[in-house]
């Protein structure tokens, strides 16, 4: 049927109208944040097992230093927690957003975000409600946005190879700070989904759909060169390991991980997750996770573990 | 050519029903086409429901039935989950209240050719991860989607997610669980 439809339009000349026209439908912008110097390859794990959440990321962010650092009074500040289903354990655990939002309102910036596009086909709106984010946006007054319902669309030049430009949330591109509050997953296609992963959820459906068919591992390292976190805050209070991003054996590892950056932080978090799982050489099985690798490549940050600062504290 | 189009006609009489549908038959005769299941889907479901079109009958014009493309049916594991609004809305007891385990839509066909997967030898699952059953779909070693027919209920989540154009996925009443009347 297509195919037919497509020869009606070469035959009547639409075609060439369209390829008029086209270049008026939308503009391409410059990415708002460049790709900045690279950070200090610092990650910080903090272990409890009486899971006492906020003390957890208080003190994981007091030994990376200051935030001041990164939330300024005039900035807007996006907070991304992974929120992609409708079944609670695959998403970010809500208490360590809710200790985010607590620790970035004492810096008071000028607006604070929490948004998230689920997977595709899912309902956002619905998956805020049953993991209990409405509840915590309205306790500390800050916006939730479902950003499949705003449908503001900018396209956006990247410095990547295989994507040329992208199509994300207008949100997501204006905000000056953002924060990804992801959760230590496996994940079927990309090996694992943390933070840079997680950045997937400022797309339309339309786009995530185009990253599986580019190619899933360079799409997300060419998103990341226009829309990389400041700060990656890692939940891994309950890991899902062996298979995911939807079912998967839960692990409890009583963990929280953070770093300013987030290809170091996904390396260790990586490793963690090999370790959980008793998998006999986890480097090896990190240089599987090609998203990271090529990331560290590109200059996102720093992906050998080996040059990568780890401090662990255990409350 | 001919056989095509007797293929589609049978596809288009294949209609897949709301959640708790009674048999067809009688579903036919106690659905009185109101709509009402369908407004409810609208305003508190997905927006899932729609009605039947001409070309699937001219007894079943009006009629509700599950389109995947626009929402998937999120009776399991969702929205819907405790209280379908569809049957909730529905005046002449056509759609009946059923407990999630008899809960049954249909199955899902998977075309081979048009698979992502298949085509690139990798690279996709994206059905495998948006499933709501653990086991309906499983990826095989090559990463290619292996479809379990009578552990999925047709949700239909496979199919709205699914990135491949033409879909690689079609939503089927096939092995639908309907209520005795």
């Amino acid at each position: 049927m297509r195919s037919h439809l497509n020869r009606v339009i070469a035959f009547t000349g639409l075609d060439i109208l369209a390829s008029f026209l086209l270049p008026f439908r939308g503009k391409v912008l410059k990415p708002k944040r460049r790709l900045r110097k690279p950070i200090e390859p610092k990650v910080v794990i903090v272990k409890s097992p009486q899971r006492n959440v906020e003390l957890m990321v208080r003190e994981a962010l007091d030994c990376l230093g200051d935030l001041g650092g990164i939330v300024c009074s005039d900035s807007t500040v996006l907070i991304k927690p992974n929120v992609g289903f409708s079944y609670v354990e695959a998403n970010t655990n809500p208490k360590v957003v809710e200790a985010v939002v607590k620790v970035v309102k004492e810096h008071s910036p000028r607006r604070i975000v929490i948004a998230e596009s689920s997977v595709r086909g899912s309902d956002t709106t619905y998956n805020f409600m049953v993991t209990g984010l409405y509840d915590i946006a309205r306790k500390y007054s800050v916006e939730i946005v479902d950003l499949k319902k705003t449908k503001d669309v900018v396209t956006v030049e990247t410095f990547g190879s295989k994507l040329k430009t992208v199509r994300v949330y207008k949100l997501a591109y204006e905000a000056d700070v953002i924060i990804s509050v992801s959760k230590l997953k496996r994940h079927v296609e990309a090996g694992v989904t943390i933070s840079l992963k997680n950045m997937m959820g400022t797309l339309p459906d339309s786009e995530k759909g185009r990253f599986h068919l580019l190619g899933l591992h360079q799409c997300i390292v060419d998103l990341n060169t226009v829309l990389k976190p400041d700060l990656a805050v890692i939940d891994a209070l309950d890991v899902m390991t062996v298979t995911g991003p939807s079912h998967g054996e839960m692990v409890k590892a009583n963990m929280v991980i953070v770093s300013k950056d987030p290809v170091a932080a996904d390396t260790i978090a990586a490793l963690e997750l090999f370790k959980l799982e008793g998998i006999d050489s986890p480097l090896n099985e990190l240089y599987k996770i090609e998203h990271i690798i090529k990331a560290g490549e590109l200059g996102l940050g720093e992906a050998n573990p080996e040059k990568i600062e780890v401090l662990v504290k255990t409350i | 050519m001919f056989s095509s189009i007797i293929s589609k006609f049978i596809q288009y009489r294949n209609v897949v029903r709301p959640p708790g549908a009674l048999i067809e038959n009688v579903f036919l005769k106690l659905c009185t086409k109101c709509g009402l299941c369908i407004e409810a889907c609208g305003i508190a479901g997905t927006g899932t429901l729609e009605k039947c079109s001409i070309f699937h009958g001219l007894e079943k014009r009006g009629t509700p039935r599950v389109n995947p493309l626009k929402a998937p049916c999120e009776i399991i594991k969702g929205r819907c989950e405790d209280s379908p609004p569809c049957v909730k809305a529905c005046p002449t007891g056509a759609l009946q209240l059923v407990d999630s385990s008899f809960v049954k839509l249909g199955s899902v066909e998977w075309y081979r050719d048009r698979c992502i997967a298949v085509i690139k030898g990798g690279g996709c699952l994206v059905c495998y991860e948006v499933c709501p059953i653990s086991g309906a779909i499983k990826p095989t070693r090559d990463r290619i989607p292996e479809f379990n027919t009578e552990l999925c209920i047709g949700c239909g989540r496979c199919v709205n997610a699914c990135p491949a154009n033409p879909k690689a996925l079609k939503l089927t009443s096939k092995g639908a669980k309907r209520i005795q009347y």
